[in-house]
């Protein structure tokens, strides 16, 4: 079981407004299509992740909820009040953080200059951002261009969240940070989500996303592909189940296997399985026989690996 | 100093703004050092007498030497400085849209709640203050170029030829900056940007002596640039409005569009 998740929902914080609404949501280019009719809603609160593969179309729609990109079809709603456009997008701006792991700074200003530019657009909080230099002791003082990556990425991180933002949109915010950034990275979303804030956060780090979401969106060639919460997508990970015993045992095993069993990887001694109903997979190894059995939940990583292996998985 | 982007555009292009002043205020000195040497032999007037018609447009008329008027006019502001602030405004241009985009900055930009027409003019405008600020360098090193030759022009002349050279330094900004907001590509603002420069320099020279480019000079930016009116203490009117009015219409283009396309 993952600690440490942040499970806030709905009914727990006794909002209902939706904070991202994307309706029908389509872009292509030239012939490739790189997000189909995407729906999706996210409520106050909630800390969703955004995950998929490489080129699965997270940073277009990304890139359309913040009106950098107009759809072909479909619309984008913001805040239960904001139809974002390339020309809206701005009046909705003044309520969203962004972060993405590739932002680019204004390489020729220090991270004082910087942040004080961004703040003034905002019309910051001081005291925002003091918790958060505090919290993550940037280098403020040195041209952009000169710092590191982890800098610039905890530059960006005070610039997105200085003013408060109701909306933070994240796209791969982590990535290219040490694991200990990557903590404290996450720690500030929690804290943001206790705040109230919104959070959604596209990631491949599939572990950062279960350790800081409530509920995974998954997104593979432009189409959603399932969107749970995290509880019901650990629930049914089903159970990795490892056999060992002897040549002919493991061939009797092979032999008998339920339908519903599916193989992992095997040897002349070794069985792995994946079974969804522990229980009746108790029952079939109860008229087996074999040396030694392990049973424990399957990795979330795995389930997301074979969501993105299993091409005729039903987009939902 | 960084509360708007209009001044932090200024304050990013500090270098750019120095170097494109500091050349241009030399360009004024050495021309007018250049002055005294040549203006009381014939050797400039046998150098164009001995050119064939078609390129005596490259080293301007020889009768501008007989007055340092003409000379200021002819030499400084109709041959060298509109070719020097017309690349450096499509230098500004490029850097401002295209590179900006290329970068990612520009996206950076468009998280902050500024509109897209905000950024638009607050940087058209940065780019007018950078074009005003290199035309008065242009004119401080005219004058020093003139002090040090011991020799004056009026100073009314001086403020209408450069006023009317930072008319030619905005309409050249504005035209690739329009493209480069519009389109976000490098190609076609480059090649319109080149196009107008390398083009208008060409076309305005060769159709002084090439009869059948006579009719084309209308599409050169110079044509409307006058300083030879100037010179007879004449104003072309129409030259003017022309290039107002086609910044004007730049200046939308690149709201229009910028307001509606992506940004990738």
């Amino acid at each position: 079981m993952l600690t440490g998740s942040l499970v806030l929902t709905t009914s727990d914080n006794g909002f209902d407004m939706r904070t991202i609404h994307v309706a029908n949501l389509t872009k292509q280019f030239g012939d490739t299509i790189a997000v189909r009719d995407v729906n999706f809603s996210i409520n106050k609160g909630e800390v969703v992740g955004f995950v998929g593969p490489n080129g699965a179309g997270k940073t277009t729609t990304i890139a359309m909820l913040l009106g950098f990109m107009k759809p072909h079809k479909g619309s984008v709603k913001l805040l239960d009040k904001y139809v974002i456009t390339p020309e809206t997008a701005h009046l909705a701006h003044k309520h969203i953080g962004y972060v993405a792991g590739d932002i680019t700074l204004f390489d020729g200003m220090t991270g004082q200059q910087y942040l004080q530019f961004m703040g003034h657009r905002f019309g910051v909080d001081a005291t925002v951002r003091k918790r958060l230099d505090d919290k993550l002791s940037p280098q403020l003082d040195k041209r952009l261009k000169h710092l590191s990556r982890g800098n610039k990425q905890k530059i960006s991180l005070i610039a997105a969240l200085q003013h408060d933002p109701d909306l933070i949109i994240m796209d791969e915010p982590t990535s290219g940070l040490d694991p200990l950034m990557q903590e404290t990275f996450l720690s500030i979303i929690r804290e943001e989500a206790h705040r109230g804030a919104t959070v959604f956060m596209s990631s491949h780090i599939l572990s950062e996303v279960a350790r800081a979401c409530s509920r995974i969106i998954f997104m593979k060639n432009g189409r959603i592909m399932t969107d749970k919460p995290l509880k019901e997508i650990e629930s049914n990970a089903g159970k990795l189940i490892r056999l060992s015993g002897a040549d002919d045992q493991i061939k009797a095993l092979l032999a008998s296997l339920p339908g519903d069993a599916k193989i992992i990887s095997q040897s002349k001694t070794h069985l792995e399985l994946r079974y969804d109903d522990v229980h009746a997979a108790l029952r079939w190894l109860n008229t087996k026989s074999f040396d030694d059995i392990s049973i424990e939940d399957r990795q979330l990583d795995y389930l997301f690996i074979d969501l993105y292996k299993d091409e005729e998985t039903t987009p939902a | 100093m960084m509360r708007t982007l209009l001044t932090k555009t200024l304050y990013d292009k500090r270098w750019f703004i120095s170097g494109w002043s500091l050349a241009l205020f030399i360009l004024g000195i050495l021309i007018m050092a250049f002055y005294p040497s040549i203006k009381d032999t014939n050797a400039f007037e046998q150098l164009a007498g001995s050119l064939p018609d078609q390129l005596k447009g490259f080293v301007g008329d020889p009768s501008s030497f007989a007055s340092i008027t003409n000379y200021v006019a002819v030499q400084l502001y109709q041959l060298q400085a509109p070719i020097f602030v017309m690349i450096m405004a499509l230098v500004l241009a490029q850097s401002l849209t295209v590179t900006q985009e290329e970068k990612g900055t520009m996206r950076t930009l468009l998280t902050t709640p500024l509109s897209r027409s905000q950024v638009v003019i607050q940087q058209w405008f940065a780019g007018v203050i950078v074009s005003i600020i290199a035309v008065i360098f242009t004119a401080l090193g005219a004058l020093a170029g003139l002090a040090s030759v011991g020799e004056s022009v009026p100073i009314d002349f001086m403020f209408h030829l450069n006023a009317l050279l930072l008319l030619l330094a905005v309409t050249a900004f504005s035209i690739p900056f329009a493209i480069g907001h519009a389109t976000g590509k490098r190609a076609p603002t480059m090649i319109i940007g080149v196009l107008i420069v390398a083009g208008s320099y060409l076309l305005s020279t060769f159709s002084q002596s090439v009869e059948w480019l006579k009719s084309w000079d209308i599409l050169s930016l110079l044509h409307y640039y006058d300083v030879e009116a100037l010179s007879k203490n004449e104003l072309n009117v129409g030259g003017i409005w022309t290039l107002l009015l086609l910044t004007i219409a730049m200046i939308l283009v690149a709201i229009l569009f910028f307001r509606k396309r992506d940004v990738e």
